[in-house]
């Protein structure tokens, strides 16, 4: 029996890697409406074409070589990295699918997730992996300009571990692509 | 490289399919800052993304089936267009590439096209075919509006078939994405 962890609230891409510079810079993050998922990654159409997310297989700057071609987030992580860093817009840490629902750990969403459509149709996310927070998002969450050390900084990074910075989800969909929008249901397998 | 055939002065993707059934229908077309080329089509840079064209493989429609990834035009076959159609805008027969040089023929780049980019980078595309006009973009600059049928424009489409529609490209040989830039000079090799 599947349980019910909330609706998705935010759909977005990166269009460009976002540390590009060393830095954490959230400045390419694009979001929509709706999205296209498949095992290559994740596609939004933006008004004028659909645009590949950086780690989509297709993209020029291809990160993490198409093995983690989805990241999902959930509101109640967000309240708590706000909680312990102050000001954390929701999506800032870049997941593709933000979840109105609440944080969840590794052990929680373990055996996967599911995306239940309006029209009842699912889509497995598959092999949840909490996202390992580094040390320029760590650094920006902290308000610094510079990426701190990380001796300086493990405290905040064992707090973001374990799912707060996210999950890396695999999408297993025989090689076609499927819709999702904001809206949609997001349940534990 | 031999000889230099010009510099581009339009880069254009495809960001849904042309045809309407089987009119030709150019609105989907976008101009782009910048192509990123692979072995799988082309991406645009739209200023917010990268934008896919439709006849890479990760477009929802990809079409083409990965034998048609890229194509490339020549403002003197517009010209000619022009001349015999009355009019032909710069870029309307959906070519990605459109070069500020000559009308050439399929024997002039028999063997392959070298873009050589404004940081020095060089790349090849190979085996140029001339790409086949059909009735829907024939009637098209016919300013018919319904699909002219094939024997009454045998003519037409004759003229438009050696080149002058352009020319579809390989691009299997680029295993990483290259970039192109509008400025960018193209040879024939």
């Amino acid at each position: 029996m599947s349980e019910l962890l909330g609706r998705i609230v935010r759909l977005q891409i990166q269009a460009e890697p976002l540390k590009a510079t060393g830095r954490y810079i959230p400045e390419h993050l694009v979001t929509a409406e709706k999205a296209l998922i498949g095992e290559a990654g994740i596609l939004i159409w933006d008004g004028s074409g659909w645009i590949v997310d950086a780690h989509h297989r297709s993209h020029p700057r291809a990160r993490g070589g198409g093995n983690r071609a989805l990241s999902i987030g959930f509101t109640g992580h967000y309240e708590a990295m706000a909680q312990r860093f102050d000001s954390v817009p929701v999506g800032i840490a870049g997941e593709n699918i933000i979840v109105d629902g609440p944080a969840v750990r590794m052990a929680d969403v373990g055996g996967g997730l599911l995306i239940r459509r309006s029209d009842g149709v699912e889509i497995g996310l598959e092999g949840p992996r909490p996202a390992a927070p580094c040390r320029p998002f760590t650094s920006f969450l902290l308000g610094s300009d510079s990426v701190l050390q990380r001796d300086t900084i493990q405290s905040e990074l064992a707090f973001l571990s374990d799912g707060t910075r996210g999950f890396l989800v695999s999408v297993r969909q025989a090689d076609r692509l499927v819709e999702i929008e904001v809206g949609d249901q997001v349940l534990i397998r | 490289m031999s000889k230099s055939l010009g510099q581009i002065v339009l880069l254009q993707i495809h960001t849904e399919s042309l045809k309407r059934g089987d009119v030709y229908d150019p609105s989907s077309l976008l101009a782009v800052e910048r192509g990123s080329i692979d072995g799988s089509g082309m991406l645009g840079w739209n200023g917010t993304g990268w934008a896919v064209d439709i006849h890479h493989e990760a477009h929802p429609r990809a079409k083409g089936g990965g034998h048609k990834a890229l194509s490339i035009g020549f403002v003197a076959h517009y010209e000619r267009m022009a001349e015999r159609f009355g009019d032909a805008p710069l870029g309307v027969a959906g070519e990605n590439i459109i070069v500020d040089g000559p009308a050439v023929s399929a024997q002039d780049v028999a063997a392959g096209l070298v873009v050589r980019t404004q940081d020095g980078a060089v790349f090849e595309f190979r085996s140029p075919m001339p790409a086949l006009a059909c009735p829907g973009f024939t009637s098209h600059l016919l300013r018919s509006a319904t699909v002219l049928p094939r024997d009454e424009i045998t003519e037409h489409l004759a003229f438009l078939s050696t080149g002058t529609r352009g020319f579809i490209l390989s691009v299997d040989h680029i295993d990483r994405p290259v970039e192109v830039s509008v400025g960018d000079e193209v040879f024939t090799r």
